[in-house]
């Protein structure tokens, strides 16, 4: 087993990127291990050493942005309300008034955490630094130390049960339990409109299709994980690809570039999306402004 | 994107063939989904979290909020001043229209009562004068008839005189007063 430590990218062979079987891995590397207790170890991926990265970077912007709130703001104070305006702008109409400010900081995180670490896969040094190591087969592969943190479905689905719980919590306290049945399970037909018979018939109809509702709420601590997961990794896959497509390694960026550009537009897509399915879920069962609002 | 293919085939296939639950074990062993790495990366999500609500949002939120009810509390200000300026504007052209009124009262006043005071004053030195010449023309008569006696008397004197000369002889006292007497009537008639 040989290994060696290399420099950022361009420096570093394409080859290298990928895992042994030519793509990139869908998984997070092993780096390094913390002994906690006897017998317990805590692991430590390249996706966490990310995560930490990011975390450690957007605190100590937004510390140095927002260091004293003044009213009268200055260059960094200015980019932080310009994010929590815009925020607030795009889910006030989703969530509704009486949720925009006590969901606030769930979304808005959302928005910035998965935003910053989607575009942390784009750094010079990401996907490249690492040990070189000669596997017993004669592969090569990079152990490399930073991997986007939302190229890894731990992260992905960490936001999507922090999502999840938050969204019952907020269902629970705004809606309340009987709301979140009768949303649900309950008969949504008019009596009036439709007459006794019919409206008694529809009732086991409408009970099935709660049992789908709650099987696709459920699901979406799957859909909301993967489909941001899939588009980083996949993001991550292209370029890589990409940058291999020339054959020479000191040219291959060329071709990466383009890419480059689309994968900061989905990086802000997927961020945009996951928030606002999260405000959407919410919102389903919380805000029922607008309908109260048509049937005035 | 041939080898995003490769992992969904590999993981259906496993999961075709895995009993129920198996296809959870395939996704967790092929993305090595992991109870440890997924509370850790949770930890430090919520952590980010929380930072972000504390230091971030919560603030910046309440800044908002404060400059938001600030620039309402402004507007109803400089909209109060305007109706105060309004409103000071019209007690001001009042003000003045009442001042020009009571000034041009207060001129026409003044003129009526220095006209009153001109008239009172010249019909007054009017009559003084009228007093002061009546007065002067009495004093006048009396220095004429004072002063016509006196030359009566002269004349009286000198005729007397004359004629006690003229006629070489001592006048007794009643001819002197018969030639006085003539003489005066002479005067007199003439």
């Amino acid at each position: 087993m040989r290994k060696r430590l290399l420099g950022l990218l361009g420096l570093t062979p394409l080859s290298n990127l990928m895992a042994a079987d030519g793509a990139v891995a869908p998984y997070a590397y092993e780096i390094f291990t913390i002994p906690v207790f006897d017998g317990f170890e805590l692991t430590v991926t390249n996706s966490m050493i990310m995560l930490w990265l990011v975390c450690l970077f957007i605190v100590l912007m937004v510390r140095l942005a927002v260091r004293k709130a003044e009213m009268v703001p200055g260059r960094g104070q200015s980019i932080v309300e310009m994010i929590v305006e815009g925020v607030e702008g795009l889910i006030e109409p989703i969530v509704g008034k009486k949720l925009t400010r006590p969901t606030f900081w769930l979304l808005a995180s959302c928005f910035l955490v998965i935003l910053i670490n989607n575009w942390s896969g784009l750094l010079p040094g990401v996907g490249t630094i690492g040990i070189q190591t000669t596997y017993a087969d004669g592969k090569e592969h990079l152990d490399y130390w930073f991997r986007p943190a939302n190229a890894d479905v731990n992260t992905t689905l960490a936001l999507a049960i922090i999502a999840q719980s938050a969204w019952l919590f907020y269902v629970l306290k705004f809606a309340g339990l009987k709301t979140l049945l009768m949303d649900l399970f309950g008969n949504k037909a008019d009596i009036k409109d439709v007459g006794k018979g019919v409206f008694y018939m529809l009732t086991p109809i409408f009970a099935f299709v709660g049992i789908i509702e709650v099987v696709s709420i459920a699901f979406r601590t799957v859909s909301l994980p993967f489909r941001l997961f899939g588009n980083i990794f996949g993001g991550e896959n292209l370029l890589v690809n990409m940058m291999g497509l020339t054959g020479v390694d000191w040219l291959g960026w060329i071709l990466g570039v383009p890419f480059y550009f689309l994968e900061l537009l989905v990086g802000l897509i997927q961020a945009l999306v996951f928030t606002i399915l999260v405000a959407v879920y919410i919102g389903l069962i919380c805000n029922h402004e607008s309908e109260e609002g048509h049937a005035h | 994107m041939i080898e995003l293919f490769q992992i969904a085939s590999e993981v259906t296939g496993t999961a075709v063939e895995a009993q129920s639950g198996g296809i959870v074990d395939a996704i967790a062993t092929k993305f090595h989904i992991d109870a440890g790495k997924l509370i850790s990366q949770l930890l430090a999500i919520l952590v980010v979290f929380t930072i972000l609500r504390v230091f971030a949002w919560n603030p910046v939120l309440k800044l908002l909020d404060e400059r938001k009810q600030k620039i309402e509390d402004g507007l109803q200000y400089a909209e109060e001043m305007r109706t105060k300026l309004a409103d000071a504007e019209k007690q001001q052209q009042e003000t003045i229209r009442e001042s020009a009124l009571e000034a041009k009262r207060i001129t026409e006043e003044a003129q009526k009562s220095a006209k009153e005071t001109i008239e009172s004053s010249m019909s007054e030195a009017q009559l003084k004068s009228e007093e002061l010449v009546a007065r002067t023309r009495e004093s006048l008569e009396l220095e004429r008839k004072q002063m016509l006696t006196e030359v009566k008397e002269h004349v009286s004197r000198l005729v007397v005189t004359t004629a006690g000369k003229v006629l070489d002889k001592q006048m007794s006292d009643s001819e002197k007063a018969a030639y006085s007497e003539k003489a005066a009537e002479e005067l007199a008639s003439k």
